[in-house]
């Protein structure tokens, strides 16, 4: 520097000017383009050189290089807040699809629901209208529609998603490749020492469109290029990257794999997050609980139909729906435990009446079966409803139970109450009856066996005597012999020459003959003891009647539990004459319910008031205590305990177990007259409509202690709360997201004014540079001359 | 250091403002067109959940307001068939009254027995009336006609096939009233009274008596009481001869061993043997009896057997111990019962019974016709008494038809009453409803035009604000 006036520092400070137009000129041109970093030339003084002494003269300005103005931290939060828009995103979409499947709050299935319970309570006003039954009907119908529709659409969001994820990996994968080869090219530039603004630019900006698909963490090495993982797994490594892959996991749930790793587990935010989450949790949640829904409307809807009698009486022939499935496959259906059979719902342990009506005279026969799923199989239940006379009962090869009646027969499984119910005769039948005074089971205990006592059956014309033995072990237990143990003994040695019934709990003979001349009459056997005495029975001689008193039960039973109600006489009598002629009535554990009075002032045939809804009525006639005259009538609040006619899907209203497939019977399609509206065959009995009318507001335990409407509506309420809150959650990290995007720009952002501003400065000072560099060449100019 | 603003940042925030302001008035204007506020139940899920059980309530009670008015109109019904009874027996007491006028022929009362069986049918029709398809009094088994009218042997009665289950149905919540009255209340009402036998005219009293209570027999019957016999407490040598009997009952006999002579209760001496010997008794009764020997011991007792039949004969009771209180007597015809007290029976004749209190519509009805009909061949004066002694039963029958008119008539008249309520609660009900869901339209259209205003001035300063830059004042 020895000839110079500072030419070298002019020329740098219009370098510098130069570069700072252009860097402002970059920096204008971009203000518009997505994640780019306004650049700034950084200017320093350049070194002195010294003059000498202690003074040291400017050499003008050195340019140090154009670096970004960013904020590393701002890009990372941005990069992680884009993947919680993207979630927020999906999850408020989602929420709204869910929304408009459930229905608006007017229609959808709370209005199907609401019809369904109007039909039933339509109908109650007119059980025998056709056109009713049919409304009953079609709203069953427009109510398992709307359920399978819900399922099938709320099924195909689910399915929708592993499509909508694989296109989505799809770009994650274009960008990882992006990003790989922006990587190789930063660092071929910066291995040089310079910065490649631009491409980190681009890069970063790729990452964070990344950052909203899917959950990213980016790690940078010393030599410039960004590592990407992707649930600890790495997506990008330098310039080589990892291909994301979907696949079905053993739920058939979506999965996503790096390579060959699961990620699916670590994922929390992005898109991609947030489709997993809800496949995964939210919308089978939701459809676990539509299905829960409709499993029990099916069931609780059902239970009262399936006990219920249709408009055209009892059955000619049922076969259930559902069959057992061969779990044990060897082959049979039928050897299944009730259990363990794959019905489509649970047996419990109970009890299960089946009536086999005589469809001329009317009389009904109830039957009593016990059942016990885990002991009791189809085929012993078959076994146990053949054993019923007129009733015939087989398991087809599918593992159906098919009921037919005998002809001139029907049956059913109502809970009504017998109107006749002494159809035997061991109360007001023609036939003598002896009964036991005392309610069973009998102590026999004290008894020497075998014990036997003789029963004289006939005619005052002359009788038939027949040794009846009882052996201790026809009994489980001695001290408490039940009737029935005891009427199933006696009736094996008398044969024909009488019958022995237990009735309500106690032991009652009846003779062959009927009439004013027929005659019953019981001794002591030859061996020791007194069975007579033990067993209560009377020694008088019972004669028959010319006309059976008449025994009419009427009402609706209206208790909680299924009851017996057994009718002793105190005295012996004339109904309507005899002064003070009682009647006790006693609960099935022998408790007295009440005692009535059919004595002097009673008109015969007119109802008294039993209890709980219960009335009895008896014609003309005379009744005996002495005699044992009994009967008992079955007061039933629900003739199937167990579940089985529901499970097994006999005389069912809705077929199916879940939103999906349910169904109203297409039995009852065809036929509106199968809509079991009665408890009874009368044309204009609701009574089983009412039944199922109380289900409305009945709590159910299964649904959470809601009825079926509620649990609907809550349903409803909770899926427009979450889209409430989803929407209100996307609003606020939009809102943070705004919030970063303004503190990026007011870091990185270009300010177009700044930027004129910076021109204009620039500008000046090239000018400056400019006149500063002709001063200088003026003063070299000068020096020349002097030279000259 | 203050914020950095920049171009990009205003721009971006402009828009944002902007679009706030356009999607709320796209939401207001979606309210004030469709009228509701909530559309979805995001829209205001608190909302939602009340909402859905007032608009259950709403259709509950909507359908109650048809049940209603479907009581009101089936009750009505049923009403204007009692009122028609009811005139039915007005005519029948105008009858009645006529009939036991001393002044009516045989061929008077014929024709007015023809009427009488004329307003039978016409009360048969009238309680099988239907609304629609159903039976309006037939309980809950109506589908098919109650009443059937039955004929056996020439004697009309009239049996009721239907039950006594009530049709109930909900007014309002927790109100439920019954569509109907049992049939058998209205036309088959009885209390029943005492028993009078009455021996019918000509005839001797029997001796037998009633009974008060058990019996399940209407009306009138006739019983006939003939010799059933004697019973095996008879000496050997004395049976049953096969001429007229009428002695009955416990039987004293003398034999005169010297005259060879039988007599019987005190009457003339026979001689034995004899065969169909006809024997008499101190008080007028005959009796036919066979005497082959003499009797074991010189006096003694035996006992004649009777038999009571209600039916004509088609079925008797056997009576051989006198000393029962009650013999049951059933009727083949209609299957009914009567006990009597057979303690006194002394002779055979024909009874008239009545069962006082048992005559119900039709059974009224039935005997009225039979008694102007007057098969039995009674005097004129016989007819009118006994006539005259039916306008109680008349009046009885008349009014279980006006209490069942009554019955049905308060019911329907609370009908309106709960009409008002149900529909005052509907009301209440959807206002409650439309105030959660319904849109405010005043506030929804002040607050579209105030949205209007801001959304108008957002656009008015974004578009300044983003004018004005370095490079406007710079040209």
């Amino acid at each position: 520097m020895t000839f110079g006036f500072g030419l070298d520092a002019g020329l740098r400070a219009l370098q510098a000017a130069r570069y700072g137009m252009q860097t402002a000129g970059n920096n204008v041109a971009n203000a518009n383009t997505a994640g780019y970093t306004r650049q700034r030339v950084d200017l320093a003084a350049a070194y002195p050189f010294g003059v000498g002494g202690s003074m040291q003269v400017g050499a003008g300005v050195d340019i140090r290089g154009i670096t970004r103005l960013g904020d590393e931290g701002i890009e990372r939060r941005i990069q992680l807040q884009m993947g919680m828009v993207g979630a927020a995103e999906v999850d408020l979409s989602r929420m709204r699809e869910i929304e408009g499947i459930l229905g608006d709050p007017e229609g959808g299935l709370s209005a199907s629901l609401t019809d369904l319970f109007g039909a039933l309570d339509q109908l109650r006003t007119d059980p025998g209208d056709r056109a009713l039954r049919g409304g009953l009907v079609q709203a069953g119908g427009a109510l398992s529609q709307e359920f399978r529709m819900m399922a099938s659409r709320l099924g195909d969001l689910s399915g929708t998603t592993f499509d909508e994820v694989r296109g989505l990996v799809r770009q994650v994968n274009d960008r990882a490749g992006v990003i790989a080869s922006l990587n190789q090219q930063i660092t071929a530039a910066e291995a040089t020492g310079a910065t490649a603004n631009d491409l980190r630019d681009t890069r970063a900006q790729q990452v964070k469109e990344l950052g909203k698909l899917i959950d990213v963490r980016a790690l940078e090495r010393d030599n410039g290029s960004l590592d990407l993982l992707v649930g600890g797994h790495q997506l990008v490594a330098g310039d080589r990257t990892t291909a994301l892959a979907v696949g079905k996991d053993g739920a058939d749930s979506t999965k996503l794999l790096v390579g060959k790793a699961d990620a699916s587990a670590s994922l929390k935010g992005g898109r991609i997050g947030a489709l997993l989450a809800q496949e995964k949790a939210g919308v089978p949640a939701l459809q676990a609980r539509i299905d829960e829904l409709a499993r029990n409307t099916i069931l609780e809807w059902n239970r009262a139909h399936t006990t219920g009698m249709p408009a055209s009486g009892p059955f000619r022939s049922l076969t259930s729906a559902y069959g057992a499935q061969d779990n044990d496959n060897d082959g049979n259906r039928g050897d299944e435990l009730l259990s363990q059979a794959g019905l489509p719902f649970d047996v419990s342990k109970g009890e299960l009446y089946v009536n086999v009506t005589n469809t001329t005279t009317g009389a009904m026969e109830r039957t009593r079966l016990a059942i016990d799923p885990a002991t009791m199989s189809l085929d012993d239940l078959a076994a146990a409803l053949d054993e019923i006379p007129n009733l015939t009962a087989t398991v087809d090869p599918t593992g159906r139970l098919r009921i037919n009646a005998a002809d001139g027969h029907g049956f059913d499984f109502s809970p009504r109450l017998d109107p006749s119910p002494d159809a035997r005769g061991t109360f007001g039948g023609t036939q003598p009856v002896l009964g036991s005074g005392q309610e069973g089971p009998y102590d026999l205990s004290g008894q020497t066996f075998p014990l036997s006592f003789v029963v004289n059956d006939g005619t005052t014309a002359g009788t038939t005597s027949t040794v009846v033995t009882l052996d201790a072990n026809d009994f489980t237990d001695v001290g408490n012999a039940t009737a029935e143990e005891l009427a199933a003994a006696i009736n094996q040695d008398l044969g024909s020459n009488g019958t022995a019934y237990a009735v309500g709990g106690r032991l009652v003979l009846q003779g062959t003959q009927s009439g004013t001349t027929a005659t019953l009459s019981l001794a002591n056997g030859a061996g020791p003891g007194n069975p007579l005495a033990a067993l209560g029975l009377p020694t008088s001689t019972a004669s028959g009647r010319e006309t059976a008193l008449e025994v009419t039960v009427g009402g609706a039973y209206t208790g909680a539990d299924n009851q017996q109600f057994t009718f002793v006489p105190e005295g012996d009598g004339t109904i309507g004459m005899t002064q003070d002629l009682r009647m006790r009535v006693l609960d099935k554990e022998g408790n007295l319910v009440t005692t009535i009075d059919v004595g002097a002032g009673y008109e015969p045939g007119e109802p008294i008031a039993v209890a709980d809804g219960v009335t009895v009525a008896f014609g003309a006639g005379q009744i005996s205590a002495s005699q044992g005259q009994t009967f008992s009538v079955d007061a039933l609040a629900d003739s199937d305990t167990t579940d089985v006619l529901v499970a097994l899907g006999l005389n069912s209203f809705f077929l199916g177990t879940s939103a999906a497939d349910i169904a109203v019977n297409p039995e009852l399609v065809a036929n509106a007259d199968r809509v079991a509206a009665g408890i009874s065959a009368a044309a204009g009995d609701a009574g089983n409509l009412a039944r199922m009318a109380t289900l409305r507001d009945v709590d159910l335990d299964a649904l959470g202690g809601t009825s079926i409407e509620d649990f609907w509506s809550d349903l409803v309420g909770e899926v427009g709360f979450d889209v409430a809150a989803a929407d209100t959650t996307l609003a606020s990290q939009e809102a943070l997201m705004a919030q970063l995007d303004a503190e990026r720009e007011s870091i990185s952002g270009a300010n177009i004014d700044e930027e004129m501003v910076d021109m204009m400065r620039f500008q000046q000072s090239y000018e400056a540079a400019a006149r500063f560099l002709a001063v200088a060449q003026e003063m070299t100019d000068t020096l020349l001359s002097i030279g000259r | 250091m203050s914020v950095r603003i920049t171009q990009g940042l205003m721009f971006s925030r402009a828009l944002a403002d902007v679009q706030r302001g356009l999607s709320r008035s796209s939401i207001l204007q979606q309210q004030i067109a469709t009228g509701r506020r909530v559309l979805r139940p995001s829209d205001d899920p608190a909302a939602t959940l009340q909402m859905a059980p007032l608009r259950s309530d709403i259709a509950d009670l909507r359908r109650l307001g048809d049940n209603v008015s479907l009581a009101r109109e089936t009750l009505d019904t049923g009403a204007s068939a009692l009122e028609d009874a009811s005139t039915l027996f007005q005519r029948v007491r105008e009858l009645t009254t006529q009939a036991s006028n001393g002044t009516m022929s045989q061929g008077d009362r014929e024709s007015i027995s023809a009427e009488v069986d004329q307003l039978l049918g016409q009360l048969v029709g009238i309680a099988n009336s239907k609304r629609g398809d159903r039976y309006l009094f037939g309980g809950t088994a109506d589908d098919q006609p109650p009443f059937e009218s039955v004929t056996v042997d020439g004697r009309t009665s009239v049996r009721y096939r239907g039950n006594r289950e009530t049709l109930s149905i909900d007014v309002a919540p927790g109100v439920q009233t019954e569509l109907n009255v049992a049939g058998d209340r209205v036309f088959l009402a009885r209390e029943r009274g005492a028993m009078t036998l009455t021996p019918m005219p000509g005839t001797t009293a029997t001796g037998v008596l009633g009974t008060t209570g058990g019996s399940t027999a209407v009306g009138r019957q006739r019983l006939d009481v003939t010799w059933g016999g004697l019973t095996n407490d008879r000496p050997a040598t004395v049976t049953a001869g096969s001429g007229a009997t009428t002695a009955l009952g416990e039987l004293s006999y003398a034999f005169d061993p010297l005259a060879g002579t039988l007599s019987v209760g005190g009457g003339p001496a026979i001689g034995i043997p004899v065969t169909d010997g006809a024997f008499t008794t101190a008080d007028g009764r005959t009796i036919s009896l066979t005497v082959t020997g003499a009797p074991a011991t010189l006096t003694g007792t035996f006992t004649s057997a009777a038999r009571l039949s209600t039916d004509g004969g088609a079925s008797f009771t056997s009576v051989t111990d006198f000393s029962l209180g009650a013999v049951a007597v059933r009727s083949e015809t209609d299957g009914s019962t009567a006990y009597f007290d057979p303690r006194g029976i002394a002779r055979t004749g024909v009874e008239e019974v009545e069962h006082a209190g048992t005559f119900d519509a039709f059974t009224t009805l039935t005997t009225l016709r039979d008694l102007l009909r007057n098969e039995d061949g009674l005097a004129d004066g016989e007819v009118q008494a006994r006539v005259s002694r039916m306008m109680d039963a008349v009046s009885g029958a008349h009014e279980a038809v006006l209490d069942g008119l009554r019955e049905i008539g308060f019911r329907s008249s609370s009908m309106d009453a709960l009409k008002n309520r149900v529909e005052g609660l509907q009301l209440s009900r959807q206002d409650s409803l439309s105030r959660l869901e319904d849109t405010d339209i005043t506030s929804a259209i002040l607050e579209m035009q105030q949205q209007d205003i801001s959304y108008q001035a957002a656009l008015q300063i974004s578009a300044k604000v983003i004018q004005n830059s370095l490079m406007g004042f710079l040209r």
